[in-house]
């Protein structure tokens, strides 16, 4: 049976489980809610450039082998629950009706935002738990995107080089999940505390069994704002830099003498509305304009290496905290300007 | 990307005719309570898509 889904409305999100933040996942599972294998990753530099037909096809064909031999389970293991039963959730749709508005479609990347914000109301939030489903490449290991059980090259100092693994080598399984896929790993590293773990692996070397162990140190988990950058769920992120805007196209670099490779992002909006207008009042106020074009950022005099507006937002968000000032470069006209921001706490 | 994502979904109904053991009855449900109660009644295995 296949199902699409485009609307995240009454979905148990406790057994439809996947990176909520993607644009694409597929489960292959059993309707007792075993996941057999998940199919579906991305990284910052597109949304679909990890995909590949074959390792859809493998996902697929490891599923209905899986199938074959699965013994079904009584009952779900764990309760549903949906979006609706989270009372921030709740709180959010209130307000929207109070605002003569509609949410008519629930959207996949509502979820890590309503669990941070349900978390924060209970007093359980920390901040290390924004790393979610972390990809393969956190424990060292790159695997082929078109067949990803094969181990493309192994981080010098990575867990997985301390663990062993060599390139080369297929992985096979890790912990009890059978790995088809990059989501299949991220889905067993997902579960794997931030304060550390042990997860046994089962590979294949020249045609030999091997198993070895994966020892993840506590903060293993934290990634890079260049990481997280793609993730719709950094906008709740405090604090916010309150402007963005999209990079300028080689054309428009060349128009003002930019160099081609150059960052340079041109500013289109300031946060001076809405439910925290602090933000852009602020660096409003220490001078930054509309149509002003950004060419970097300084902190305490160090030029700070941004790829992307994403990246902007995701390293201010991760990497800022309040009282520090960030120095803005822009160009204006033919002017080259400084504005120096205070960042802010959050609200 | 949405053209993109557009061709994987072509590709998945094409990639479950391949790997299908038998001559497959391709439904794309849209409703997935019921999907996966089908899937239980007819012991099958169920594919579900979040696009």
């Amino acid at each position: 049976m296949c199902v699409r889904v485009t609307d995240l409305r009454g979905v148990d999100l406790n057994t439809y489980r996947f990176d909520f933040d993607l644009t694409f996942q597929a489960l292959a599972m059993n309707a007792d809610g075993t996941v057999y294998h998940r199919f579906g990753s991305r990284n910052s530099e597109s949304a679909d450039g990890l995909l590949r037909m074959s390792a859809l096809v493998g996902v697929l064909e490891a599923g209905l082998a899986a199938h074959a031999k699965h013994e079904p389970r009584p009952g779900d293991p764990k309760p549903p629950k949906t979006l609706d039963d989270y009372p921030v959730w709740q709180e959010k749709l209130a307000d929207v009706k109070r605002r003569k508005r509609s949410i008519d479609c629930y959207h996949c990347h509502f979820v890590f935002e309503t669990e941070r914000r349900q978390a924060v109301r209970d007093g359980t939030w920390e901040r290390a738990q924004i790393w979610r489903w972390p990809p393969p490449e956190q424990v060292g290991l790159d695997l082929d995107p078109e067949r990803p059980q094969q181990i493309v090259t192994v981080l010098a100092g990575s867990p997985a080089a301390e663990a062993g693994v060599q390139a080369g080598d297929r992985l096979l399984r890790a912990g009890t999940q059978p790995v088809a896929s990059r989501a299949d790993l991220s889905s067993v590293l997902e579960d794997a505390l931030p304060s550390g773990a042990r997860i046994p692996l089962q590979l294949e070397r020249s045609g030999e069994a091997r198993e070895l162990t994966l020892e993840l140190e506590p903060g293993w988990r934290v990634g890079t704002p260049e990481q997280f950058a793609w993730r719709p769920s950094k906008w709740g992120l405090e604090p916010k830099p309150g402007f963005g805007g999209p990079l300028l196209n080689a054309k428009q670099k060349a128009q003002l003498g930019l160099d081609p490779d150059a960052f340079a992002l041109r500013v289109n909006y300031l946060v001076t509305w809405g439910d925290d207008p602090r933000y852009g009042k602020a660096v409003v106020a220490a001078g930054l304009r509309k149509g002003d074009v950004l060419l970097g950022v300084e902190v305490d005099g160090e030029r700070v290496r941004l790829e992307s507006g994403p990246h902007l937002h995701s390293w201010w968000r991760l990497t800022r905290s309040p009282g520090e000032r960030v120095r803005l470069l822009v160009r204006r006209r033919e002017q080259e300007l400084g504005v120096e921001v205070e960042v802010l706490p959050p609200k | 990307m949405r053209r993109e994502l557009g061709w994987l979904g072509v590709g998945i109904l094409a990639a479950t005719a391949a790997v299908a053991q038998e001559p497959p009855a391709l439904q794309w449900a849209t409703d997935l309570e019921r999907a996966r109660a089908q899937a239980r009644e007819q012991g099958r295995p169920l594919l579900v898509v979040f696009r």
